[in-house]
């Protein structure tokens, strides 16, 4: 919304001040000044940003009123006085209100005698300040009013209507109408028209017809002023694609009570600036949308609200003010009745009247103090188990990313946890990102490939972040909360991570199995594995399948985690309980034994573990080899063995004891045989 | 030959002629180093004709097991010889880093804000991103038609949901819990306690993401993220409220910070507010950071809606609360001096690893 200095300072003429001063008073009081810029020596052409309640503040006079409350100054509201006189306008047109529905209210003057031309340098200048082109005085006129009032009119030719007479109805199917601004649009039967006799002549509330428009040589005019409905208005803009002034203020709200004098004001200006003369009486049908504008008022909401006390006369002078009608002011600890003006719909609750005495008296005011305890809260556990989580990953080289949820349909079925439709948006702004995902896979391939046409090498990153999939029909999606990895590097490192991340929330020891069947769908079976935490499945290791990778056109295939951390943050243990420790010397023994290529290390793993040797403390892998001497077929596993007790120093022989008892265990079961250096 | 026999004589004189051990070491470098005389009698071996060569190095090698032998035999004269040049650590060379990752930029401010307000007894809480519309509109007090549900400002799902576009639903996912909390504890408890157990005090912050079908450009994005306050007690007032965004930013940039309360409107709260920082660097005067304005708009606040109290079950003649939502994004730009948003959601690795 733009006005200009000096118009404002017309509305309320005792008020002086600067530019700036004006500006800062806007902005204070909730009409923010985006910017001002200079017009000559004295005026400023100044944009304001109305928000969308004060509907009264789309009009200069609106404006002006709130900012002599504001200043605490009189305002002088624009003058809508006619000279009486001319034949009843009964007697020139003939008005039907048909559709009420999409037109609560239409009054019509006339006025005739008008000269059509060129608009005085007063109007010009104002229009242009406002950034509209002048077009003649009449229709100059009639656009002027509508900034000053926030109430849009239409001029019609009188003559060139058929019949005189202004019909209010729905449009017919099939009917078009050329509008002023020279194209044709062809119109829907929810949509409301205003017709002559014969044919649409106007798009309600949002355009006039062009072969009823005013020209030179129009000498008897119709002046319309009604009150369209907000949302027919807007569905009819819309589908029309034809935005005015007009449709952006009835989308908005007019204040239809004030449809008459607006009228006046216009024929006033008109008839000042085009010559002729207003026929008696104005044509009205259809009446204001009735509302209770009595609200119930009790002053010490404001102090129970605001915190602050606000005098009970500054409150009466800040009703009156803004146009409230106060009943019953003397006395403050009663409930008053304060009567809501026409123009300001916003208004309706006590609250409403709350907010005005503090926006007028000044947020200003609000001193910075409190009567508030403070005491301060910890970090709640899911916060603190993400935390944690992060920092072991930090800390293991990975950067955290932000991806956006949105991926193509395609892809939006990635799920490896469970098979569910995509979920789709319906109103995407791109085809490629048109699902919710339900996996990080996506998104984290395509950071690969971002880094890869940008030449970065040894990416190592990861998100937490939820991911959604429907769950009850008709109900919100489940979030399931993901930790998702993917790195360049080896198994043996994206393994380590994710144990990393379960130690470092004191989850225990993750177990690592062949991928299952869901996992399969997505992730490698080679190298691929299930990670589980005792019976729970968390999620999958793995590389992603050709498949799923080949969109993303990867020079290499990255290592990919995914775990619900849904699962995992519960078996968190936050605080270490401390375990005490043997003060005897440790007795460490390696290990290299040769097995088929078929034997796994979980398998050496667990047939030593199974000896449950006496005082072995710690049972840890450190190499695999494959080469000449031992054979094709084959692999050496290398560990170590370390024996220490609680209680004494052992002895050379009974840890050679052990170690038999693991070596025989190992030949017996794997046919394994100790490698000799 | 004749070579082999002047190198001879040359070096066993010269060993005659050494005073010390620093002159027995350059000696011995000359004669018998890996660049020394001898080796490169060797390495002519190679332009030696063929019936000659085997003489030749024999000839050569009987030289260097002569000389070292000599060698050898004046070693002791100077006492021990000078060790060669000690291997020292070049403390110029560049240290080898353990490897570390980052946190993302905006983790780092949702997690400062998060510390502030946690000190001001502000719990975390979560909502969904995928919400329907009686928490994204209704219940904040957007009525059916308002233009804040048009397709141009949200993201519609197939089925009727949609995502989020502010954090102000998790105020209203809290405040239901919450009810449903002190009614479950007014019913446990005896009679006399009933009324305590049953009634609402409560401080949460929601910080998150939110999606509008924003052009991506270099200030815009279809997804950011918001924190949410909102504080609901039995006498609230709009002092408190300016307080407390007045301590959250001082947490955020340091003590003298200064704020004010501009009207604004928002369905969900009233009186609304914008809350603006006076800017830092031109310190209220206006300059480019600012746009000229001297303040920088951090977010929207305000009193609880009665309307939004209804919603939910709490009545709003016991009850006031305040809130605020304040966008992240624009934070952490300005404080890493981020010039473009879609570098936060494209994850280059050079970008991200630049918040250590």
């Amino acid at each position: 919304m733009k006005t200009t200095y000096e118009w404002i300072k017309e509305l309320v003429p005792d008020w002086e001040g600067s530019v700036e001063t004006m500006c800062e008073r806007f902005t204070m009081s909730g009409s923010e000044v985006e910017g001002f810029e200079r017009l000559g020596e004295e005026d400023a052409v100044i944009e304001l940003q109305i928000t969308s309640n004060r509907v009264d503040c789309n009009g200069i006079a609106g404006l002006a009123r709130d900012f002599a409350a504001v200043v605490g100054q009189r305002y002088a509201h624009p003058d809508c006085r006619i000279e009486k006189g001319g034949p009843p306008v009964e007697d020139a047109c003939e008005v039907e209100l048909v559709e009420s529905k999409g037109c609560n209210r239409y009054t019509a003057l006339v006025i005739e005698g008008v000269v059509v031309g060129p608009s005085p340098d007063w109007l010009v200048q104002r229009l242009e300040a406002l950034g509209l082109r002048p077009i003649n005085n009449v229709v100059d006129v009639t656009n002027y009013v509508l900034f000053e009032l926030n109430q849009p009119f239409h001029a019609f030719d009188l003559d060139r209507l058929a019949g005189h007479k202004i019909v209010v109805r729905r449009a017919e199917p099939g009917e078009k109408i050329l509008a002023i601004n020279g194209k044709e649009y062809e119109l829907e039967p929810r949509m409301t028209v205003i017709a002559d006799a014969e044919r649409p002549v106007a798009i309600a509330g949002v355009m006039g017809g062009a072969d009823s428009e005013v020209t030179e040589k129009t000498t008897r005019l119709l002046l319309e002023t009604a009150s369209f409905d907000r949302v027919s208005t807007r569905r009819t803009s819309r589908t029309l694609a034809l935005h005015s002034d007009s449709s952006y203020r009835f989308e908005r709200g007019v204040d239809d009570h004030a449809l008459e004098a607006a009228a006046r004001r216009c024929a006033r200006l008109i008839v000042e600036v085009a010559g002729g003369t207003v026929r008696e009486g104005i044509i009205d049908r259809g009446a204001p949308l009735e509302r209770d504008r009595a609200i119930a008022f009790r002053w010490p909401q404001v102090r129970r609200v605001t915190g602050i006390d606000v005098p009970w006369d500054r409150c009466l002078e800040i009703f009156r003010s803004l146009g409230c009608e106060v009943k019953g002011g003397g006395d403050p600890t009663a409930t008053v009745k304060v009567i809501a003006p026409t123009w300001r719909p916003d208004l309706a609750r006590e609250i409403d009247l709350v907010e005005e005495i503090i926006r007028i008296h000044g947020l200003e005011a609000l001193p910075e103090e409190t009567t508030m305890t403070v005491v301060g809260v910890r970090e709640n556990d899911r916060d603190r188990i993400r935390r944690r989580i992060k920092e072991r990953l930090v800390g293991a080289g990975f950067s955290e990313t932000l991806t956006t949820p949105f991926v193509d349909e395609a892809l939006a079925g990635l799920c490896l946890f469970a098979e569910r439709d995509p979920i789709v948006i319906s109103n995407a702004m791109r085809k490629d990102e048109n699902a919710l995902r339900q996996s990080l896979l996506p998104s984290l391939l395509r950071v690969r490939k971002t880094n890869q046409d940008h030449g970065n090498d040894d990416v190592r990153v990861f998100e937490i972040t939820v991911v959604y999939v429907v769950r009850v029909e008709g109900g919100i999606p489940e979030h399931i909360p993901i930790l998702a990895g993917l790195l360049d590097g080896t198994f043996a490192e994206a393994r380590g991570a994710l144990e990393a991340v379960a130690s470092g929330i004191g989850a225990g020891a993750l177990d690592f199995s062949p991928l299952d069947a869901a996992g399969a769908r997505l992730l490698d079976e080679e190298g691929g594995a299930t990670v589980r935490l005792g019976d729970e499945l968390l999620g999958y290791l793995g590389r992603p399948r050709d498949a799923v990778a080949a969109p993303f056109k990867l020079e290499n295939r990255p290592w990919y985690f995914e775990i619900r951390l849904d699962r995992l943050a519960p078996r968190a243990s936050l605080v270490p309980r401390f375990r005490p420790f043997s003060h005897y010397p440790p007795m460490k023994r390696d290990l290299a034994m040769i097995v088929d290529e078929g034997v796994t290390w979980g398998c050496i793993e667990t047939l030593v573990r199974g000896l449950s040797l006496p005082n072995l403390e710690s049972l840890a892998f450190f190499d695999e080899y494959r080469g000449k001497q031992i054979g094709a077929g084959k692999k050496s596993l290398a560990f170590s063995l370390t024996y220490r007790s609680d209680e004494r120093t052992l002895t050379g022989e009974e840890v050679d004891g052990w170690q038999r008892r693991c070596i025989d265990t190992l030949e017996r079961e794997l046919g394994a045989q100790i490698r000799d250096r | 030959m004749s070579d082999i026999e002047s190198t001879r004589s040359e070096a066993l004189a010269a060993l005659e002629a050494v005073a010390d051990a620093a002159a027995l070491e350059a000696w011995r470098l000359e004669f018998l180093g890996k660049k020394g005389r001898v080796k490169a009698l060797m390495k002519r071996l190679k332009d030696i004709p063929g019936d000659q060569k085997r003489a030749f190095g024999q000839g050569v090698n009987a030289l260097e097991e002569e000389l070292a032998a000599a060698f050898e035999g004046q070693k002791g004269r100077f006492g021990a010889a000078p060790k060669a040049a000690k291997k020292t650590l070049d403390i110029t060379l560049p240290g080898r880093p353990p490897r570390i990752g980052t946190f993302h930029p905006i983790t780092r401010i949702r997690d400062e804000m998060v510390e502030v307000m946690q000190s001001l007894g502000f719990e975390v809480v979560e909502g969904p991103e995928v919400e329907d519309e009686f928490h994204n509109f209704n219940a904040l007090n957007i009525p059916p038609n308002h233009p804040a549900r048009d397709e141009s400002d949200n993201f519609y799902l197939e089925d009727g949901h949609l995502l989020r576009s502010q954090t102000s639903t998790v105020q209203i996912r809290v405040m239901e819990k919450k009810v449903a909390e002190a009614k479950s504890r007014a019913e446990a408890a005896s009679e006399d306690d009933r009324e305590r157990a049953g009634s609402l005090s409560f401080r949460v912050i929601a910080p998150g993401r939110v999606y509008r079908p924003d052009t991506v450009d270099a200030s815009h994005h279809y997804m950011f993220h918001q924190i949410e306050g909102l504080a609901v007690d039995r006498n609230l007032t709009m002092k408190d409220l300016k307080v407390v965004l007045l301590q959250f930013f001082k947490g955020l940039f340091g003590t003298d910070v200064t704020i004010r309360l501009r009207p604004n409107f928002f369905p969900f709260t009233e009186p609304s507010a914008e809350v603006d920082v006076a800017c830092t660097f031109c310190e209220g005067k206006g300059c480019a950071t600012c746009s000229q304005k001297g303040w920088i708009e951090m977010g929207g606040c305000g009193m609880v809606d009665p309307n939004v109290f209804l919603a939910v079950g709490i009545d709003p003649e016991e009850y006031t609360g305040f809130a605020f939502g304040l966008g992240i994004e624009r934070l952490a730009m300005r404080r890493f001096g981020i010039p473009d948003i879609r570098l936060l959601t494209e994850n280059d690795i050079r970008f991200l690893k630049q918040f250590a």
